[in-house]
């Protein structure tokens, strides 16, 4: 066998269900919404802005989306499958925020969680409180205004660093512990997706 | 029916990756082809999430990460890492030195990964490992690549309480970050392998400054 054979047999293996799906077989939808439907929902989580509530309806529409162009036949070669993923969640989130009329602020997504649900409440008060666990061991104020301008301000890396006077390793040490500890405290409190 | 997910890269460069993403250091280019890659690797997925959930938990209360702010105590201050920084990092970088150079480390400044066009997304290129402090008279830990990339990822050891790191050659001069474990990196274009013109890496201990030889040629084959 090629390597070029064995390329090609690892795909036919890997990618099987994209031509079952065509083929109008349910188990291989299925396994295409087992395989993928967590990565997107992160990423389309990635792409809009903290907490938007339209999180769930544009995951779904992309999974449908890319479903109706498997069950046409129309993803020719499977091993471009994630990228066509990729692009049509990038492609859904700004379609999105172009649809809306005026810029929402965070602000204003946070407003419609508050006391929109008991759920979404409940949500909210796990994460506050996560977030007190995750400050608390953060006790330099510089550290945290790492965090709140690198989430909350979008700045980048430089732009944070040049204006608090900070380097580029203490930067990455700060986020990268945080994030650490964060995961942890997820982890702790059950909150984990899987 | 396959329940796998899509091949893996090396652990340690997929981390770098991993890092680079959410610390949003890639262009949209390397962020498009990541999220494709990183679609269906749930440890990958899990990491994504937690930041994401993070990112949701400061924007849902800002008043908790900024309330002790106090302006005077977000004042600039001189140099890298407090002192009880250093002796993290003296402590990390030690362990990672007795692993013998597992770790992930930090990205140059610039954009390390070429654009496209050289056969893609550099996948996994030979890794080269200086993890003593000795420089070129002892062997690295080499890594052999799983990809034709003609670029080579290096690594090299500096005492952990350096600052100020340079990569210098010839007229060329780029600022390297010491990552937590001790290590700084960059890629190096093997068909830009001038065997007379070395690398060095130098660097600033406690006021004096180090020189560190990287030997062209343990990078382009000569390794052994």
């Amino acid at each position: 066998m090629t390597a070029d054979d064995g390329t090609a047999a690892r795909q036919a293996d890997e990618f099987g269900w994209v031509a079952r799906i065509a083929e109008g077989d349910g188990h291989a939808e299925t396994e295409f919404v087992r395989r993928y439907g967590r990565g997107v929902r992160a990423l389309v989580r990635r792409h809009c802005r903290p907490g938007d509530p339209a999180v769930d309806d544009l995951t779904q529409d992309v999974l449908a989306g890319v479903l109706d162009r498997l069950r046409a036949g129309a993803i020719r070669d499977p091993a471009a499958l994630p990228a066509y993923i990729q692009a049509t969640i990038a492609r859904a989130a700004s379609a999105e925020y172009r649809s809306r009329r005026s810029e929402v602020a965070i602000s204003a997504v946070n407003e419609l969680h508050a006391g929109s649900d008991p759920v979404d409440d409940a949500a909210a008060a796990q994460l506050h409180g996560l977030l007190r666990a995750l400050m608390q061991t953060l006790p330099v104020a510089r550290d945290r205004e790492v965090l709140a301008r690198f989430y909350l301000d979008e700045q980048d890396r430089d732009e944070v660093c040049r204006s608090l006077g900070i380097d580029a390793a203490h930067f990455r040490r700060v986020v990268f512990r945080a994030r650490e500890r964060f995961r942890e405290l997820l982890l702790a409190a059950g909150l984990h997706e899987s | 029916m396959n329940a796998g997910t899509s091949p893996h890269m090396a652990a340690w460069l997929e981390s770098a990756w991993l890092a680079r993403y959410l610390d949003r250091r890639l262009d949209a280019d390397e962020t498009a082809w990541f999220e494709a890659y990183l679609l269906d690797k749930p440890d990958l997925l899990a990491a994504v999430e937690a930041d994401n959930t993070m990112r949701d938990a400061i924007a849902i209360d800002p008043a908790t990460l900024r309330s002790s702010a106090a302006p005077e105590a977000l004042a600039p201050f001189a140099g890298a890492a407090p002192r009880g920084a250093h002796r993290w990092l003296r402590r990390a970088g030690l362990a990672a030195v007795l692993a013998l150079g597992v770790g992930i480390g930090a990205f140059v400044q610039r954009a390390p990964w070429p654009a496209r066009g050289d056969g893609g997304v550099i996948a996994n290129p030979e890794r080269v490992v200086f993890d003593t402090m000795r420089g070129e008279n002892t062997p690295p830990l080499v890594q052999h690549r799983a990809s034709r990339s003609r670029y080579v990822f290096v690594e090299v050891a500096v005492p952990p309480t350096a600052t100020d790191v340079h990569l210098r050659r010839g007229q060329r001069d780029e600022t390297l970050v010491v990552s937590p474990e001790g290590f700084v990196s960059f890629l190096f274009d093997t068909q830009d392998a001038d065997e007379k013109t070395p690398l060095v890496v130098d660097y600033a201990v406690d006021g004096r400054r180090h020189a560190q030889v990287v030997a062209v040629g343990q990078l382009t084959g000569e390794k052994s």
